[in-house]
């Protein structure tokens, strides 16, 4: 089984794990609501670009997530009446990829939690593994100051969803 | 005549008139510019769309088949779409050649993006084959220095060697490129070329060249990297000239909806 394979296989256990544990929360529906996950891909190459593409087929397979991609940081207000649970951004540089939140993760509700987890190992496998075309390290707002800052700054910009009651780790006034 | 020279991976259509005045003669007495000159002037089909499979073989001779359509407006635009297997389907690339300078699009499915590419990254593998995104377009022949090295035979054909040194090997990712060139046709069998450290890294060979509508066609293709030892074989299997391909195909907009235009 090739790597690729292996990713989108230990992501559809992962997806299966997470159903069945949003139903141990007491969740009553069967299937939960997608996560709503930002992609914004800042790159410029060709390889950074296709890996992009097949990291972002490996989380559809999952089925946790609703979509959508941009190539710029939105610095305006989300003009929508809805906002994102998640945001990943894939920057030219460093060579990282930010997962960015409007809160600590584990302030997170129990399904984004869970997709946060799941887009986390995915992202660990896909960019941190050895045939990584693109190699970049993953990190998330408690790692490091760059998706700490964009995660109050999307957020106070409506781009990223707050839990009620919640408090943003960098922004304390900030949020939707 | 125009400054690039024909896509060497990509089908190569030449018109077969006129070929007369440039023969075997005439071809002992031409520089490695004019010959390389020869091979660029040759008269190309207004557009074409192909199907191909592109088979991509590792050192354990494990291999990897994809298949691809492709749209070409001249030799300066062409729009590329992945349609097997199931992980690259959708996937397209819109390159469009002016003046020396190439626009590169690159469509995502899976994120329904489409976004533009630094055309630095073009000397990079071209979707893990051992062909370069450079390969598969235009190059201008002003990034090359000519000489005629030889003249030489390959499989009972006449053929001149021709050694192309890069003016800037970082610019296209080789440092130097011989191809042997048949002197009645103008169509390489073979094309070595060497890092940027003069090393050699691949081998082309076209193992089926063949007249397509009035025009010449290099419709199978290998490039072995000698140093990986890792394979692609490039095969035409549908080539279709002159059918009018709307301009609108070549554009970034038009990169989501290519895959509706498979039959």
């Amino acid at each position: 089984m090739n790597p690729q394979k292996r990713v989108i296989v230990a992501s559809a256990i992962l997806a299966l794990l997470v159903v069945l544990a949003a139903s141990v929360w007491g969740d009553e529906t069967p299937s939960p609501e997608p996560v709503r996950l930002l992609v914004i891909d800042e790159t410029h190459s060709i390889q950074s670009s296709l890996q992009i593409g097949q990291f972002a087929l490996a989380l559809k397979g999952t089925g946790l997530f609703d979509m959508d991609a941009r190539t710029d940081i939105p610095l305006d207000g989300n003009s929508n009446d809805w906002a994102y649970d998640l945001v990943l951004i894939v920057p030219e540089s460093p060579s990282q990829l930010w997962i960015v939140t409007a809160d600590l993760p584990q302030a997170l509700s129990p399904p984004v939690q869970a997709a946060f987890q799941v887009l986390k190992n995915i992202a660990s496998r896909v960019y941190e593994g050895e045939s990584a075309l693109d190699a970049r390290s993953v990190v998330d707002v408690t790692q490091d100051l760059f998706p700490a800052i964009y995660g109050g700054l999307l957020a106070q910009n409506g781009w990223l969803r707050f839990l009620p009651g919640s408090a943003n780790p960098s922004l304390s006034e900030g949020g939707s | 005549m125009t400054n690039k020279t024909k896509a060497i991976w990509t089908i190569l259509l030449v018109g077969v008139l006129g070929l007369g005045v440039l023969g075997y003669a005439a071809a002992n007495t031409l520089t490695g510019r004019e010959i390389i000159e020869n091979v660029d002037a040759m008269e190309t089909a207004d557009d074409a769309m192909l199907l191909m499979t592109m088979t991509l073989i590792n050192d354990r001779d494990e291999s990897l088949v994809r298949e691809m359509r492709s749209w070409k407006l001249g030799t300066e635009s062409t729009a590329l779409l992945f349609i097997a297997p199931e992980d690259v389907a959708g996937t397209a690339f819109l390159t469009i050649e002016t003046d020396g300078d190439g626009d590169m699009w690159l469509y995502l499915p899976s994120l329904e993006l489409t976004k533009r590419i630094d055309a630095d990254s073009k000397s990079q593998s071209f979707m893990g084959s051992d062909f370069t995104y450079d390969d598969m377009g235009e190059r201008d022949i002003n990034d090359y220095e000519y000489t005629l090295i030889r003249e030489d035979e390959v499989e009972g054909q006449h053929v001149l060697v021709v050694e192309g040194v890069a003016i800037d090997p970082e610019d296209g990712g080789y440092s130097k490129v011989i191809s042997w060139i048949l002197d009645d046709i103008w169509m390489p069998v073979k094309v070595e070329y060497f890092d940027v450290h003069g090393d050699l890294e691949k081998i082309q060979t076209n193992t089926r060249i063949e007249v397509i509508d009035g025009y010449w066609a290099i419709t199978k293709m290998e490039m072995e990297n000698v140093k990986t030892n890792h394979r692609t074989i490039v095969e035409m299997t549908q080539v279709e000239l002159n059918t009018g391909i709307p301009a609108e195909v070549f554009t970034s907009e038009a990169l989501p909806t290519l895959l509706d235009r498979v039959p």
